[in-house]
């Protein structure tokens, strides 16, 4: 929890700090703002920042296996990605893998940083049995997710499904010990 | 005896020309190859609360697809009423590949160049929708026939009446020959003294057009009309019918010839066939008769004349009464003639083609009717044009007329291509330097270099110390290498990173060696070179040939983290009635490593800050913050700048057409288009938050150690974990630990 805690505060406090790293050049310093609050513009999906984390209280911890379907737990970052994660799961769950997959690329060009279009893109490819595109899909799914997002255990969930079924059974511990999920 | 002989040989003649015609009737007919060329379509405009589209690019987005504009409330698809920042537009029904969307009236609001609010007209709100996908140009042969095929049951109400009452009153009636229209065109001919009627059935119109010549004679007139009979007896009226509204000639666009209905109708007035009104249909209908004589844009009088006829016939025939007769005679022509598409697409079309003929045949192209959909963005390819166009002038200034220029545009995340300049005048067509200029690379090759150092955190941080000193080496050949700074200076010890910032050539073939030649080979490799590569100290500082495509590829690759997805332009081929032959998507490999991709992100975004591509702050707003490599290969011939932002990747490439030197550099020569396209295109600032395993720590610039409050500038500096330096800068108070590590 200290992470999540300390997360604002190290932005805010290196914000600070490049203010005053001003003298040696006039240019703007490391690190500025991961998202620019005035600057979404024509390539600025305003919609699918990651959400700030959230004080997620003294929940429990649930194991991967355990984890709730992702329906439940996942949602996309803004209307237009949802709308299209609900056809795609509609179209998955009627046998359609790929218009599911078609569905989640078209979120995906609109909301290229959404971590749960991404997590749903890489369950698709599993279904479909491309365990290695799913794996290669579900870290990228991690990189546009937060610490303690949902979506992160969901893809680590995966990670290690899929490392279970290459025989990875290393791999896939190492992958399931990050599958934790705090309700 | 000599009668008889005679009579055979004719009889003999006869059969030969019957048998030969109903083959070629037969099998050219029925096999229905029309020269269909594929039509290539741009990504459609997506539609929702949020999406980065102001009212103003929206409606150039629809006039782009000739709708039209209604002081009120529109009435059909196609139209569409602007109000302040607002819309209210009827979206015409559209199929892409397999999904069909209907036609749909919408409202939007739009608020700080975004799209605010999309709502059903008169209902509740719609989370996405699109428009229909603009269509971008089509595969036709270098010198030929271009058509969008239509089925009989696509033509609008009025065009088949329309047509037999001009053309052939009699369709229904005769069986492919009209001998009763033969003998009324003979008698008014020669009571007129010349043609002034033809005759010509439908069917022996497009026997003429199918297969003979445009010759006059009694032969051809003769086998024109066996042919129709046959035509007659192997297919039906509605077969025939269809096929002459896909056939019919409807004009010439240089080399290329307006073919059919549908296509006359986009090519004349930029809008579907369905929209057209009784006079454009009349004039359509009308242009049928010779659409030279008749061109309304050359001769506007005849072509107003010809459809005023073709409209009094109908009003004879009682197809429309006299009011809508009186309402059309008074109608302008409506010509628009692709004078709304403010881009030209001659580059990526050249891009797709070459997409194409690895997965099919030449003939499929040409030939099948195949509807193709790619990436492109019309709006990112505009503002590229517009970027290379604004700047060019001034460069030619110092770097020579011949000056040429490139621009590839891709999506970070997708690897989609989205924009392509292919030239500096992107209309003309002619040598495609984004795809076929592979030039030296300058610079651009350092982040590899630099990626492979930093690949060994505990040997280099972006903080190490360098060495930017003059040096010398023997290469196996006995050749000298000596490399020297652009500046002719150099710069003695500089940490890691400034020395890629500010591309210090001495301190990065230091480095490079010290690495080892090979190991930078692979970082290429691994970034998505796939080309030959030369493992030669030189590479170091730019050895290698690149199209700008291919250095796209490399920096896209970069800019998504380390994964390499192959660049793509087309997103699906389908066959005309809808059938996926082609589906593009989505595959990654892993290519890097995401922790030091991400160190060279912070330098190369230093490079806009305080190395080489300061001087783009001029053109970037100061919140668009972006990472870029400049790039300037031996001799000054060639200007590069690569770069991108969170979502947008873009590089430029500028040089002399013939190789030649030119006074400028990748700063003052290429990054130029490259901040103005990013600028306009409202580039998504770069993401650096820190992946896991890697922890930020302030260093003093000065001594690159870290550094806490008693030193007068702190510089915030990515390490990956573990490799923070232990010693602190000498400025710090506290000697041990800092009170900054705590928080980690």
């Amino acid at each position: 929890m200290l992470k999540i805690a300390a997360l604002p505060t190290l932005l805010a406090l290196s914000l600070l700090l490049g203010g005053c790293a001003t003298s040696s050049n006039s240019g703007p310093s490391w690190p500025w703002p991961d998202e620019p609050s005035s600057d979404s513009g024509r390539y600025g999906d305003r919609g699918d920042a990651p959400p700030p984390p959230r004080d997620s209280g003294p929940g429990e911890m649930r194991r991967a296996e355990e984890l709730p379907p992702a329906e439940q737990m996942l949602v996309a970052s803004n209307d237009a990605g949802q709308s299209l994660l609900d056809d795609a799961r509609g179209a998955r769950a009627g046998g359609d893998a790929g218009r599911a997959a078609s569905l989640l690329e078209r979120g995906i060009s609109i909301a290229p940083r959404d971590a749960v279009l991404w997590y749903e893109l890489a369950e698709t490819r599993r279904q479909q049995g491309r365990l290695d595109d799913a794996e290669t899909l579900a870290l990228r799914a991690l990189e546009y997710a937060w610490e303690g997002e949902a979506v992160n255990a969901y893809s680590w969930a995966l990670i290690a499904d899929v490392r279970e079924a290459r025989g990875d059974t290393q791999g896939a511990a190492r992958a399931r010990e990050k599958a934790t999920l705090r309700l | 005896m000599l009668a008889l002989l005679l009579g055979a040989l004719a009889f003999l003649a006869f059969t030969v020309l019957i048998y030969h015609s109903d083959r070629t009737v037969r099998q050219r007919f029925s096999s229905a190859r029309w020269v269909a060329p594929a039509q290539v379509y741009a990504a459609p405009q997506e539609l929702y609360s949020g999406a980065p589209l102001s009212a103003d690019a929206l409606e150039a987005a629809l006039l782009r697809l000739g709708y039209r504009e209604r002081e009120a409330d529109p009435e059909g698809p196609g139209e569409y009423q602007r109000s302040g920042q607002g819309l209210h537009l009827w979206r015409r029904a559209f199929v892409l590949g397999d999904q069909r969307e209907p036609e749909l009236q919408l409202q939007t609001r739009h608020a700080g160049g975004a799209l605010s609010t999309l709502r059903a007209h008169g209902g509740g709100s719609l989370a996405l929708e699109r428009l229909e996908p603009e269509r971008i140009g089509s595969l036709y042969p270098a010198q030929g026939e271009d058509r969008e095929l239509l089925q009989l049951e696509d033509w609008p109400p009025g065009l088949l009446e329309g047509l037999l009452a001009v053309e052939d009153q009699r369709f229904y009636r005769h069986p492919g020959v009209d001998p009763q229209g033969l003998a009324r065109a003979f008698v008014r001919n020669m009571r007129a003294g010349r043609v002034v009627e033809g005759g010509s059935t439908l069917t022996q119109q497009l026997v003429k057009n199918l297969f003979l010549s445009n010759e006059r004679s009694l032969p051809r007139k003769a086998r024109e009309a066996v042919m129709a009979l046959l035509l007659e007896w192997h297919f039906d009226k509605q077969a025939i019918l269809e096929a002459y509204g896909n056939e019919v000639y409807l004009g010439q666009d240089g080399q290329r010839a307006i073919h059919g209905f549908g296509l006359g109708s986009r090519f004349w007035f930029s809008k579907p066939l369905a929209e057209l009104n009784t006079a454009e249909l009349a004039l359509l209908v009308g242009m049928v008769k010779g659409p030279s004589a008749f061109n309304p844009v050359r001769n506007p009088e005849s072509a107003t004349a010809r459809r005023n006829v073709v409209l009094r016939v109908w009003h004879e025939q009682g197809l429309i009464d006299s009011q809508q007769l009186a309402e059309a005679e008074a109608a302008e022509l409506g010509i628009v003639q692709g004078g709304r598409q403010r881009h030209t697409t001659t580059a990526f079309l050249d891009l797709v083609r070459r997409e194409l003929r690895r997965d099919f045949p030449e003939q499929a192209l040409t030939y099948d009717g195949l509807q193709i959909h790619t990436h492109l963005d019309p709006q990112l390819q505009a503002l590229a044009e517009e970027a290379v166009r604004e700047t060019v002038p001034a460069l030619r200034e110092r770097g020579g007329e011949g000056l040429q220029a490139a621009l590839v545009a891709t999506g970070v995340a997708d690897g989609r291509i989205k924009a392509l300049v292919g030239s500096a005048e992107p209309g003309r067509a002619g040598f495609n330097h984004a795809l076929d200029a592979r030039r030296q690379i300058g610079s651009l090759v350092k982040p590899a270099v630099y990626y492979t150092a930093l690949s060994r955190p505990r040997d280099y941080t972006l903080v190490t110390s360098l060495v930017d000193s003059p040096f010398e080496i023997t290469l196996p050949n006995g050749d000298r290498w000596a490399p020297r700074n652009f500046s002719g200076e150099s710069h003695g010890e500089v940490p890691l990173y400034q020395a890629l910032a500010k591309s210090y050539n001495q301190s990065t073939a230091r480095l490079a060696l010290e690495l080892g030649i090979p190991a930078v080979v692979r970082t290429l490799r691994d970034m998505g070179v796939q080309g030959a590569i030369p493992a030669v100290p030189a590479l170091a500082l730019g050895a290698l040939e690149l199209s700008p495509l291919e250095v796209a590829g490399v920096y896209t690759t970069l800019a998504a983290g380390g994964y390499p997805s192959r660049l793509r332009a087309i997103a699906g081929v389908y066959e005309a009635d809808g059938e996926a032959l082609l589906r593009d998507e989505l595959r990654l490999q892993r290519g890097l490593d995401r922790k030091v991709a991400h160190l060279v992100h912070w330098a190369l975004a230093r490079t806009l800050i305080e190395g080489t591509a300061r001087s783009s702050r001029q053109y970037l707003s100061p919140t668009r913050m972006l990472a870029g490599k400049t790039g300037t290969s031996d001799g000054q011939r060639d200007a590069w700048f690569a770069g991108y932002g969170g979502s947008l990747q873009a590089t430029v490439w500028v040089g002399q057409g013939d190789n030649r030197k030119m006074d400028l550099t990748g700063a003052s020569g290429a990054m130029p288009i490259w901040a103005r396209f990013m600028e306009a295109a409202q580039a998504e600032a770069i993401a650096l938050r820190s992946p896991p395993g890697v922890v930020l720590q302030t260093v003093d610039p000065d001594s690159g150690l870290p550094a806490d409050k008693g030193c007068r500038t702190l510089l915030p500096v990515p390490f990956v974990e573990g490799s923070v330096p232990e010693r602190r800068a000498p400025c710090a108070r506290t000697r041990s630990r800092s009170w900054f590590d705590g928080l980690f």
